[in-house]
């Protein structure tokens, strides 16, 4: 009998095969979950709410369908985990706010219903920086989450959360949302693979907004394979959300099946990103270029491109993300939604009162902000200079993509940072923040691939961007890369005792 | 806190109806002025130093990026959602009308 290290252990896809051959019931492998998570989150504080008898009572109803010949997917009976910013209906949805905190969700965000649609099983919501705002999970009204590699450091934000949950074994796989690097930044931080999709590939219906013209949803996973896998799920275009696109939504496993060849692919290096000036320290530069050495190595050729517009990108992000949360976040005055002040004389008072003691100090900032861009007349902010800078962007990368497989570059200028040190100041955090957005801004799809540690183990994740259509391709080649250059055994903190075979052989 | 930068705060926070703390106007105060003396970065592209030249995109080009960055499709027009349907996921209900709580006392 396999213990619940072991299991948790596995890879998403080892989980579906043994699923598939009765090696393993969906009870026995959510049971390993949840007692990981009963080991570990009091640690890391990556979960918020755990759904521990419901979880139990879907996987024995996925263990009954598998019985019968009912599978619902290859994924039935496998459990994840959500951010606390998707809707789950009847469960409460806090945004890890004071402003939220009692909110029960009428109704399922459509990636979850996609999620039970497929037979998957639901631990529990996720801890995050508040309504997504920030990069350390250090706004979150319950504390930071902790990094499974190092507890004195942040697994990174905003979905830090998904990140460590996935990196210790507490899930398989985890979804977050990405709206200037919040998946693909704290899968670079716990060294596991994070997806942004291109935007209308995934539904935002049932995500609380933050900015809507950058908000996607994307999962975490332990491989770019069992992310390919995850993605099947939940692509597709839903009548709920104008922006969603049914011909992004393909089979994301299609080139999984016949593996990619890097031989020969030409791979874009910015210099925006890669020269000393791009503010990279000293131990993610010489990490990163080990591990394109190592893209060299599988016959990868890589080239040196420039996105003059990168330079400007995190304060364009910025502003436009500012504006759009200003108005985005305007519902929450007390009356139909969140927290209501006891203090309070009229309506004005009421609302400014509710939303001053609701609010934390980060998305208090970026509401003043957004108001300031909004504000136009009198304001030298501008929105319509940000969204130039969008579009400038948008442009410089679609012209390199049309000659190169991929860019490649780094997702985080720095390692995880450690959670005893003072708080960044503003400027610093858009510079920790210029590589994370492009993908957003561009509405582009980018996957952080694992591909260096630091002496003490910390991981690195390497940045892979290409066109619009292409995540499937990005995916291929993640996984050619990941294929040739697996993370060394033992050295992850979710190897915790499986040593199987093929790692990615469904 | 400079008095002009207050009354800047001031007049942000009214707009997006939020009480702060003296504590809070001065760190804001701070973050906001930091904000927007970064914006000739941002609009660095008036400044004509090494910057794209986002105004030469042609017609097409700058279509395309709008579309790409905002897929907005066609709306397709359709019939309304059902009251039933509409007043399930409501706060309150009082026959077919949605019910608010009440504000004042």
């Amino acid at each position: 009998m396999e213990t619940w290290r072991t299991i948790c252990a596995m890879p998403l896809v080892e989980l579906c095969k043994r699923l598939g051959n009765g090696q393993l019931s969906s009870v026995e492998i959510t049971g390993a979950y949840l007692a990981s998570i009963g080991a570990q989150n009091s640690s890391l504080n990556a979960y918020v709410d755990v759904y521990d008898q419901e979880a139990l009572a879907q996987a024995k109803a996925s263990d009954a369908r598998r019985r019968a010949g009912q599978a619902l997917s290859p994924l039935d009976g496998i459990p994840m985990a959500v951010k606390d910013n998707i809707l789950v209906k009847d469960r409460r949805c806090t945004c890890a706010s004071r402003m939220l905190q009692d909110f029960i969700a009428p109704y399922d965000a459509t990636v979850i219903g996609r999620l039970r649609t497929a037979g998957m099983v639901l631990l529990g919501k996720l801890n995050m920086d508040e309504f997504a705002m920030g990069s350390s999970t250090q706004t979150s009204l319950y504390g930071p989450v902790r990094n499974p590699w190092d507890l004195k450091r942040s697994a990174g934000g905003s979905s830090g959360g998904s990140g460590a949950t996935v990196a210790a074994g507490m899930a398989p796989c985890a979804l977050g949302s990405d709206t200037g690097g919040s998946v693909l930044q704290p899968a670079s931080h716990c060294g596991v693979v994070g997806v942004r999709p291109a935007y209308g590939t995934v539904s935002r219906y049932g995500l609380v907004a933050f900015a809507s013209s950058l908000d996607q949803i994307g999962p975490l996973c332990k491989s770019a394979y069992d992310a390919a896998l995850v993605m099947n799920v939940i692509a597709g275009a839903d009548s709920k959300d104008a922006t969603s696109r049914e011909d992004l939504a393909v089979d994301f496993l299609a080139e999984m099946n016949n593996p990619v060849s890097l031989e020969g692919r030409i791979f874009g290096l910015p210099r925006e990103c890669w020269e000393p000036e791009s503010g990279l320290s000293p131990v993610v530069f010489h990490g990163l270029t080990e591990a394109l050495s190592r893209w060299q190595s599988l016959g990868a050729r890589l080239v040196r491109v420039s996105l003059p517009s990168l330079t400007r990108a995190a304060w364009a992000y910025d502003l436009l993300s500012s504006a759009q949360a200003a108005s985005n976040l305007a519902r929450y005055d007390g009356v139909r939604y969140g927290h209501r002040s006891g203090d309070y004389r009229n309506l004005g008072e009421m609302y400014r009162h509710s939303r001053g003691e609701g609010f934390g100090p980060e998305v208090k900032r970026r509401l003043i902000l957004g108001a300031a861009v909004l504000e136009g007349g009198n304001s030298p902010v501008s929105y319509a200079g940000a969204q130039r800078i969008r579009k400038a962007l948008f442009r410089e990368a679609s012209d390199v993509l049309e000659s190169c497989d991929g860019l490649l570059m780094p997702v985080v200028p720095t390692l995880a940072r450690s959670l005893e040190g003072k708080e960044d100041s503003v400027p610093s955090l858009c510079r920790g923040d210029r590589f994370g957005v492009p993908a957003g801004l561009t509405g582009l799809p980018a996957v952080s691939l694992p591909c260096a540690q630091d002496r003490s183990g910390l991981p690195m994740g390497m940045g892979l961007m290409g066109k619009r259509e292409n995540l499937p391709r990005l995916l291929a080649m993640a996984y050619a890369y990941e294929r040739a250059f697996p993370m060394a055994e033992g050295t992850r903190p979710h190897d915790l005792g499986w040593k199987g075979g093929e790692r990615h052989e469904a | 806190m400079k008095r002009e930068q207050g009354e800047i705060l001031e007049a942000m926070a009214s707009l997006v109806m939020l009480e702060l703390t003296s504590r809070e106007a001065e760190v804001l105060g701070r973050e906001l002025e930091a904000a927007l003396g970064a914006v000739p970065r941002v609009e660095g592209c008036a400044d004509g130093e090494d910057c794209p030249d986002p105004e030469g995109i042609s017609g097409n080009e700058a279509l395309q990026a709008q579309e790409a960055a905002e897929p907005i499709r066609e709306d397709s027009p359709g019939s309304s959602l059902p009251l039933s349907q509409v007043l399930r996921n409501a706060p309150g209900v009082h026959g077919p009308f949605i019910t608010l709580p009440r504000v004042l006392e």
